[in-house]
């Protein structure tokens, strides 16, 4: 987990281990994708250009390729990814990771009030999404609680990302169950790329106020340091009646990252966070049996939790390399559910040559959770603490089939989780390399989702009636302990070009086919006398009886105007089709899926560099209407203008959602989060480092 | 380590003859045309050299990022009477005579150290940290949408005796403030 770094550092040590191997082609194979400039020139000495006699201005006019540049790494990678750079961070007036994600094409963000939000990768979106998986820095950010991310506490300094790698369609062969639909990597920078002070401060409408303050430093001559405290408040988002939603909160982060080299061949990095954050918690809440009926609830939340991480990687001479990660997290939501968990991850992999031309990665996984709940009258789980434990292995083969132009990639998963037991996940993945830097993939690949401790254990009471003279009668979803794992057999394919110096494209398609998809299947109605008063339950009781398709094709390109002005547009077409099976007696699967993400899709990014320091960006965003839930489409336009006034201090002003007063942008299901409005906002910003 | 897995699951690896011609040159390749230029555009002490034909040394300190690229550009070139060399070391006191002094991102750990060593040495620091420049180094390389840049601290390159000629100037982000200026 430290090596996906080595690129951006273009370490020169795996040059060399490199360039030891010589024409072993093992060596090659692990480091040209992580190839540095220098490895890139060293094998290519032949060629190497003399740019001596190229004048100042010229040189200062010549784009490079830098292998941590993702142009480079994008044209040779068979799966539809997108790179969010630092530079793409700072250029987007975001303040937190949600709205960083909105600039990928066939990601679905939305905004469900101040403190939810709805985020997924090729439609099935909702509060709850299961089928991405996020990881910060390699770590699963992930609650088997719901098969999702709580994206409230998902927080890091925006500054210290050194990218965030997307990508739309199924993981699974490397990283397991929840890359379903996509997985998002964010990497923070290491330590030693942030030393120095920084203080980030500002305020605004909505963003009430924030701040960051960090330093970073060596502690001896091969470990640096980082250190950092971040508070942010933001006020409450109008509800849909346009009252106070009640969904203001506020969140205080501190954390570390230490890096250190220990000899030439090991890396060893530390990382950890504590928060704690108080949020309006706005929720449709199920109060007595007596009048069953859910009412909105307005209070407010406590959410706290931390981890502790270690990677250690060893480089062996020959270009092989180990890596470890371990990590500790630890939770509690005082939402709908109190629950408290506790979560151990440990994650080894080796990546090795074989033979000249095939390259392999296998791996082992395990992961150790520990629930502690206590539920309300609306929602709780059966059981309440939960152990559960996974296992994971994982092989992967890459085989350069004609050297530098063709390469297949075969690989399978196994894992064995607490439900379902055994499940396999192989993929078959080429590219093809054409002329220049164009290239050609194609992928196929089966996906698993695991399911949730809400999947088999829900106890939740959506709502009821009192029928005349009979006892109270009381809606209630139900977890279903024979949850089968939904199933995903992907089809993909991509193509991706710099066509000039100028402008580069991106384009993805993909066919999707679901089985075993969640619905609702009513159950026979029983009675049940406590708590009082009596009631008769008729229960919901979660099932797998959908299945479908969807299908879409996913567009991004750049487009380098002039010296100082970059064009990116971006567009995305999905269609999705749900079908239940004749068994089923499911009303709301199908379209709950269906309109849970739009049609169409479109955004233009526009970046531009003005004189005396100063940087406009702007972009407009196009959702289509997700008509099942009544939210029509909207256009989003955010701009920000950037002043650079001394080398160390940067201002910046921010606006966002200027093209209305509000707009809705999802509907939440029942029994969860209310929706509220997303509403005009501006902010100013400092940044000072020193 | 799940990016690399990822990486490697995914990617296709890039042939070892890439790099050819027809594509944009690589960013050492360009760093390298860049020290080039600044021998041409910095004026040294007469002290920095031993005589009127001594060659003007173009060092590397730490890991050399620059494959061969560094050679190419720059060994055998002459500039007036001089010729250039390019020297290679692990440790600062393996060096000598050098005026120009390219510090790499192996050596970040004793930066400090290695800086205060030249604080009165005629030699042009190059750095590419993201805080060189404001250590005292005297130029920092940066990389500005793919494109290669660079920071002069007038400060520094001052303390050192280092003559900067005005269209480096011209072009370079100038920066003031120098940590390694003793109080007088």
């Amino acid at each position: 987990m430290i090596q996906e770094e080595n690129a951006a550092d273009a370490r020169p040590a795996v040059c060399q281990a490199a360039r030891k191997a010589r024409h072993a082609a093992l060596a090659f194979a692990l480091f040209s994708i992580f190839a540095s400039p220098a490895h890139s020139q060293q094998s290519a000495s032949a060629a190497s250009p003399d740019l001596s006699d190229k004048s100042l201005e010229d040189l200062m006019n010549t784009q490079v390729t830098s292998v941590s540049k993702k142009e480079q790494k994008l044209s040779q990678v068979a799966a539809a990814i997108f790179v969010i750079t630092q530079e793409d961070i700072r250029r987007s007036g975001a303040s937190n990771i949600p709205d960083l994600l909105r600039m990928v094409p066939g990601l679905d963000v939305a905004q469900i009030n101040s403190n939810v939000w709805a985020i997924s990768a090729r439609g099935f979106n909702g509060e709850f999404s299961n089928k991405l998986l996020v990881l910060l820095d390699g770590r699963p950010v992930y609650s088997p609680t719901i098969s999702g991310v709580f994206w409230d506490t998902l927080d890091v300094p925006l500054e210290d990302i050194a990218r965030i790698e997307v990508i739309r369609g199924p993981g699974g062969t490397s990283w397991g169950t929840n890359a379903v639909n996509g997985v998002i990597n964010i990497i923070t920078k290491k330590a030693g790329e942030t030393r120095g002070g920084e203080v980030v401060a500002g305020g605004g409408n909505i963003s009430q106020g924030f701040g960051t303050a960090q330093y970073g430093g060596g502690l001896a001559a091969h470990t640096d340091y980082r250190v950092f405290a971040k508070y942010f408040n933001q006020d409450h988002l109008p509800s849909l009646t346009g009252q106070s939603g009640q969904d203001g909160w506020h969140a205080l982060r501190a954390g570390f990252r230490s890096d250190s080299e220990l000899g030439s061949k090991d890396e060893l990095r530390f990382e950890g966070d504590l928060y704690t954050a108080r949020e309006g918690d706005v929720g449709a809440r199920f109060t007595s049996f007596a009048s069953p009926v859910v009412t909105d609830v307005f209070a407010e939340a406590n959410e706290s939790g931390g981890y502790l991480q270690s990677d250690w990687t060893h480089r062996y001479s020959s270009g092989a390399e180990t890596a470890l990660q371990v990590s500790y997290d630890q939770y509690d939501r005082h939402v709908a559910l109190r629950e408290a968990r506790q979560t151990f991850n440990l994650d080894f992999q080796n990546h090795l040559g074989w033979g000249a031309r095939q390259d392999i990665v296998w791996g082992v996984g395990y992961r150790f959770s520990a629930l502690e709940s206590s539920g309300g009258l609306t929602f709780s789980l059966n059981p309440g603490n939960l152990n559960t434990q996974l296992f994971s292995g994982f092989v992967q083969d890459e085989i350069s089939v004609i050297p530098g132009r063709v390469s297949l990639t075969f690989g399978t998963k196994l894992e064995h989780d607490y439900y379902n037991g055994f499940g396999v996940m192989p993929s078959a993945r080429g590219v093809w390399k054409l002329s220049g830097e164009q290239a050609v993939w194609a992928a196929m690949s089966r996906a698993l989702r695991t399911p949730s401790d809400k999947d088999t254990g829900a106890v939740n009471n959506v709502g009821g009636f009192v029928p005349p003279g009979g006892p109270p009668a009381v809606i209630r979803i139900e977890g279903n302990p024979e949850f089968l794992n939904e199933e995903l057999i992907a089809y993909e394919a991509g193509y991706r070009a710099g066509i000039s110096e100028h402008v580069s494209l991106d384009i993805a398609a993909y066919y999707n086919s679901y089985d075993r998809l969640l619905t609702v299947e009513p159950q026979a109605s029983f009675f049940e006398p406590a708590p009082a008063p009596p009631h008769v339950v008729l229960p919901l009781q979660y099932g797998n009886l959908m299945h479908g398709e969807t299908h879409g094709i996913e567009l991004s390109a750049s487009w380098k105007v002039a010296a100082h002005w970059t064009l990116s547009p971006g567009y995305a077409f999905e269609q999705v089709h749900m079908h239940l099976y004749p068994s089923s007696e499911d009303t709301q699967s199908v379209a709950g899926v269906e309109g849970s993400s739009p049609r169409n899709w479109a955004r233009l990014d526009s970046h531009v560099g003005l004189p005396r320091g100063f940087d406009w960006d702007a972009s407009a965003t196009f959702n289509d209407r997700l008509s099942p839930q009544g939210v029509p489409a909207y256009t989003r336009v955010d701009t920000q203008l950037s002043w650079h006034a001394r080398e160390n201090v940067t201002l910046r002003a921010v606006g966002q959602n200027l093209a209305n007063d509000h707009h809705l942008e999802f509907i939440n299901g029942p029994g969860i989060g209310i929706s509220g409005l997303v509403k005009r906002s501006g902010y100013g910003q400092i940044e000072w480092r020193f | 380590m799940l990016t690399a897995a990822l990486l490697a699951a995914l990617a296709a690896k890039a042939p070892a003859t890439d790099g050819g011609t027809d594509e944009a040159p690589t960013e050492y390749q360009v760093k390298a045309a860049f020290l080039f230029n600044f021998a041409r555009f910095v004026e040294w002490p007469p002290t920095a050299f031993e005589n009127a034909t001594s060659p003007i040394g173009v060092c590397v300190l730490g890991d050399d990022p620059f494959g061969d690229s560094l050679n190419r550009v720059v060994a055998g070139k002459m500039l007036g009477e001089r010729t250039l060399m390019v020297r290679r070391a692990k440790k600062l006191r393996e060096l000598g005579g050098c005026e120009i002094l390219f510090i790499s991102g192996s050596e970040r750990g004793h930066l400090p150290e290695i800086l205060e060593e030249l604080r009165t040495a005629p030699v042009l620091t190059v750095g590419e940290s993201e805080d060189f420049a404001t250590r005292g180094g005297e130029v920092q390389f940066t990389l500005e949408e793919s494109h290669v840049h660079f920071l002069i601290n007038v400060d520094a390159t001052e303390r050192a005796g280092l003559k900067v000629s005005s269209k480096l100037l011209s072009l370079a982000h100038v920066v003031h403030g120098d940590p390694l200026r003793k109080k007088s």
